[in-house]
């Protein structure tokens, strides 16, 4: 198991027992008392690629909402009443195009030890109707299962409340927990639990994914998911460029339906790249040797995407052929007007009449 | 005062003691030695422990006491300025052969029952100014803070403990050089000759400064791609299209560049 060299803790936490198991799990690590995460967190000009070297976990409560609508450039699969947690911010993969890197000035691990609180929140919300919950966005949950368990608690608040479904975001190749998810789910309970898979062509991940599991561990651990009764979203979302890019996606797609067949899949959705233009700034200072940060991407209203039709070519090109073993209304392309049909680049207001820098959380991860 | 070595890659500064010596003398060597990829502040002091070190921030902590030490190198993995409140955490990123600890610093000697502050605690007057003047200039995975405690001990026994610990510090000391090398070659992304060469196509191109930024990324990305950017270039050369006329002209060719 990955273990932790220094573990930063609010002053808060120190002594709390339900903490203990989790810090059992790293007796080596070192215990750094903190008066609150964002003096850790937020320190300036962190160096986001010396410290994925050597990751570290700060512990923390956050305070106020924990539960966010989501935002309607993100793809919300038709549902309705989308939300979204994040009890974690940061993953331990290591993706050069995560919009993650320009989004958060550290790169180390947060964990928000808040899920009393957020069940809380979950529960009132449930009053009012049904409820989707992604909650793996600014992290990868299934990835950090081992160490955290968060998952598993989810699944238990899931089966106590009919309202609610889930979905789970990741690149894990991991199979050993849906066993014990799918233990303490009902066959209808489970159906309620989607596991989301975000694919990409091997040459991709080995290049740009680093320490994701496989193409192949992916899609086993997708099959695993579906053998005990969890629907399995496919994302090839972000889509992203290479010099045989065609040849590249129809590969993964030969593979995809050598594993599966259509009936098996919930649905999918495809996306190319993207990101915000303040994001990429980041993400190019934090990684300038990285041929995908640095690939010139067109500016458009402070999105930055593929230029001059490359992306739209990309994603017609997957459409087609995806067309060809799912049915249309099983296919989410992204939309960067969202719900609102608003023309890319044009911010969404939020509540307090500011506007907001579009949030591509959970557009893709 | 001041000492380089002779290959200029080591300067040591000493700073006097106090907050203000401290900070005016990091400031002062940063700005006008500059800072560069690859640069590490390591900071060497010595300081006076409040009691027997038990590790400040583990009140509570099912974890057992680590062990006790009258002397020796300490590193520092949380910095209180004990003067206005603030604490500071550099990264601890690299494997080094020093326990950690909490650094109290401040401008007058604070008695352990006064201030709260555990036994544990190692006080200095200097650590925390440095971090923060430090931070105008470094991110805090390039400063490293290490004390010598030395509880009472003569010069004799101060000299035996360097002995000591000198393996231990030129370990250091050849990692973070190391590490800086390592730096400082991955930084340039283009070579003095490539960036002459830019320079030439920029101008060739009427280049404003936005198409100069769009031109390097451009470059930057054939280059980390593997493409042979001077080829593509050379050739418009060659084809009587560069040098062009004037900047709209540029800027056409620049786009036909860009597209796929």
């Amino acid at each position: 198991m990955r273990g932790f060299s220094h573990i930063y803790i609010e002053k808060e936490l120190i002594g709390d027992p339900e903490l203990d198991p989790l810090l059992r799990r790293f007796p080596d690590a070192k215990l750094v008392e903190i008066s609150h995460y964002k003096d850790v967190f937020n320190r300036r000009r962190q160096n986001r690629e010396m410290q994925q070297r050597s990751q570290k976990l700060i512990l923390a409560r956050k305070r106020g909402r924990l539960i966010y609508p989501g935002a309607p450039v993100c793809q919300s699969f038709g549902e309705e009443n989308f939300f979204y947690s994040s009890l974690v911010m940061n993953c331990i993969y290591d993706c050069e195009y995560c919009y993650l890197k320009g989004m958060y000035p550290s790169g180390n691990l947060l964990l928000f030890w808040n899920l009393p609180e957020l069940f809380s929140e979950l529960r009132e919300l449930l009053r009012k109707g049904t409820v989707y919950l992604c909650v793996s966005y600014d992290t990868d949950l299934l990835a950090l299962e081992g160490l955290f368990h968060l998952l598993l608690r989810f699944t238990d608040f899931l089966r106590e409340e009919p309202g609610l479904r889930i979905e789970v975001r990741t690149k894990s190749g991991n199979r050993n927990f849906f066993k014990d998810f799918a233990g303490r789910l009902s066959k209808e309970d489970r159906e309620r639990m989607i596991f989301a898979f975000t694919l990409s062509p091997e040459r991709i991940i080995r290049s740009f994914e680093k320490r994701t599991g496989s193409l192949r561990a992916r899609l086993e651990s997708a099959e695993e998911a579906h053998a005990l009764g969890f629907p399995i979203r496919l994302c090839f979302d972000p889509m992203i460029y290479c010099a045989d890019w065609e040849q590249a996606y129809l590969e993964l797609l030969h593979q995809v339906f050598r594993t599966f067949s259509p009936e098996e899949i919930r649905d999918v959705s495809v996306g190319s790249f993207r990101i915000s233009g303040a994001y990429l700034r980041e993400l190019r200072r934090a990684l300038p040797r990285s041929v995908i940060a640095q690939f010139p991407y067109e500016n458009d209203g402070g999105v930055c995407h593929y230029g001059r039709g490359l992306g739209e070519r990309m994603e017609d090109f997957l459409l087609k052929e995806l067309g060809k073993w799912i049915p249309e209304e099983r296919i989410f392309r992204w939309n960067p007007a969202g719900s609102s049909g608003k023309a890319p680049g044009i911010p969404n207001l939020k509540e307090n009449g500011k506007e907001a820098e579009i949030d591509f959380r959970g557009a893709f991860s | 005062m001041q000492f380089q070595d002779r290959e200029g890659k080591l300067l040591l500064s000493l700073s006097g003691s106090g907050q203000i010596a401290a900070a005016s003398a990091v400031s002062s060597v940063l700005s006008s030695e500059g800072v560069s990829c690859g640069d590490f502040l390591l900071s060497f002091g010595s300081a006076r422990r409040l009691g027997s070190f038990r590790g400040e921030g583990m009140r509570g902590s099912f974890r057992s006491p680590e062990r006790k030490r009258e002397s020796g190198f300490f590193l520092l993995n949380k910095l209180v300025n004990l003067d206005s409140g603030r604490s500071f955490y550099p990264d601890m990123l690299y494997d080094l052969p020093f326990p950690e600890c909490t650094g109290f610093s401040g401008e007058r000697f604070y008695a352990g029952e006064e201030s709260g502050i555990s036994e544990d605690a190692l006080f200095d007057r200097e650590s925390a100014a440095i971090y923060e003047a430090g931070s105008y200039y470094l991110s805090p995975d390039r400063m490293l803070f290490l004390r010598l405690l030395q509880e009472d001990a003569g010069e004799e026994q101060r000299n035996a403990l360097f002995t000591e610990q000198e393996p231990a510090l030129s370990s250091l000391i050849g990692q973070l050089q190391g590490l800086s090398e390592e730096l400082r070659s991955r930084a340039a992304l283009f070579s003095e000759e490539e960036e002459a060469e830019i320079g030439k196509l920029s101008a060739a191109l009427h280049c404003s400064l936005s198409m100069d930024g769009r031109l390097r990324q451009l470059l930057l990305y054939q280059k980390l791609s593997g493409e042979d950017w001077r080829e593509y270039w050379n050739a418009l050369y060659r084809l009587g299209e560069l040098p062009c006329r004037d900047k709209k002209e540029g800027k056409r060719i620049l786009e036909r560049a860009l597209s796929f």
